[in-house]
């Protein structure tokens, strides 16, 4: 199967998941000029939203990758959720992460709260706020995390009403 | 010689991970794991990923383009 971001997050959506796009992508909707090669998402990670997580990738291999010597299937694993903060998957579509809280905005209730809705695919996708992106960006240290920053605040400044 | 890791059935340098690591302040925020994905596929592949990802941010341009002018609208 052909790596396809496009036809992963269309998977998502199709099948309902509660999560807000968060990470290079959420930037990219705000304007910023980024590119990204992975999905980032924010989602409670409960029994409801994994085992419906679960369903869409079914057919997509789906396997944790942090650690190259440990790296069971998602379908199973982890089968206690508690105390999960995130997972990072490798799938046949391409690497999907999933992010339970985004620090220092807080937990997915509170990303969801702030977040824009846009249309894609046919669907309604949440995505993080730029007000949030620039508060998480404003905490990250790598290069690339800095030079978002600054467009991310310029594009906000930039906004009709904001000064 | 690094030692080489196994990740997707094909052999990456541990070296070519480190170099990031090493990178300063950038130490311990480099996604190792993505980058090692990444580095597995051949060159065709490559391209074809990229392309994929392009598509993608085509429409959440898209997208982020359609709201901010539904909200510019909306505010005048």
């Amino acid at each position: 199967m052909r790596e396809n971001l496009k036809a992963l997050l269309e998977r998502l959506l199709q099948h309902e998941i509660d999560f807000v796009l968060a990470g290079g992508l959420a930037c990219v909707v705000h304007g910023s000029p980024l590119v990204t090669q992975d999905i980032d998402i924010c989602l409670s990670i409960d029994q409801e939203q994994i085992g419906k997580l679960r369903v869409a990738l079914t057919d997509l291999s789906p396997k944790h990758r942090m650690n190259p010597n440990f790296q069971p299937s998602f379908l199973d694993y982890p089968e206690q959720l508690e105390g999960t903060k995130n997972i990072y998957l490798e799938t046949d579509l391409g690497i999907l992460d999933i992010l339970s809280e985004l620090s220092p905005v807080g937990a997915f209730e509170r990303v969801k709260r702030d977040a824009i809705t846009v249309p894609l695919f046919g669907y309604q996708c949440r995505v993080v706020s730029i007000e949030d992106l620039i508060r998480i960006k404003a905490t990250m240290k790598r290069p690339k995390d800095k030079e978002t920053l600054l467009h991310l605040r310029e594009i906000l400044n930039r906004q009709p009403g904001k000064k | 010689m690094s030692e080489l890791s196994t990740v997707n059935g094909a052999s990456v340098s541990d070296s070519a991970i480190d170099a990031f690591a090493e990178d300063g302040e950038s130490a311990g925020q480099i996604d190792g794991s993505l980058v090692a994905f990444k580095l597995t596929l051949s060159y065709e592949k490559r391209i074809e990923a990229h392309e994929s990802a392009l598509q993608l941010l085509r429409a959440l341009q898209e997208a982020g383009r359609e709201y901010y002018a539904r909200k510019s609208e909306s505010s005048t």
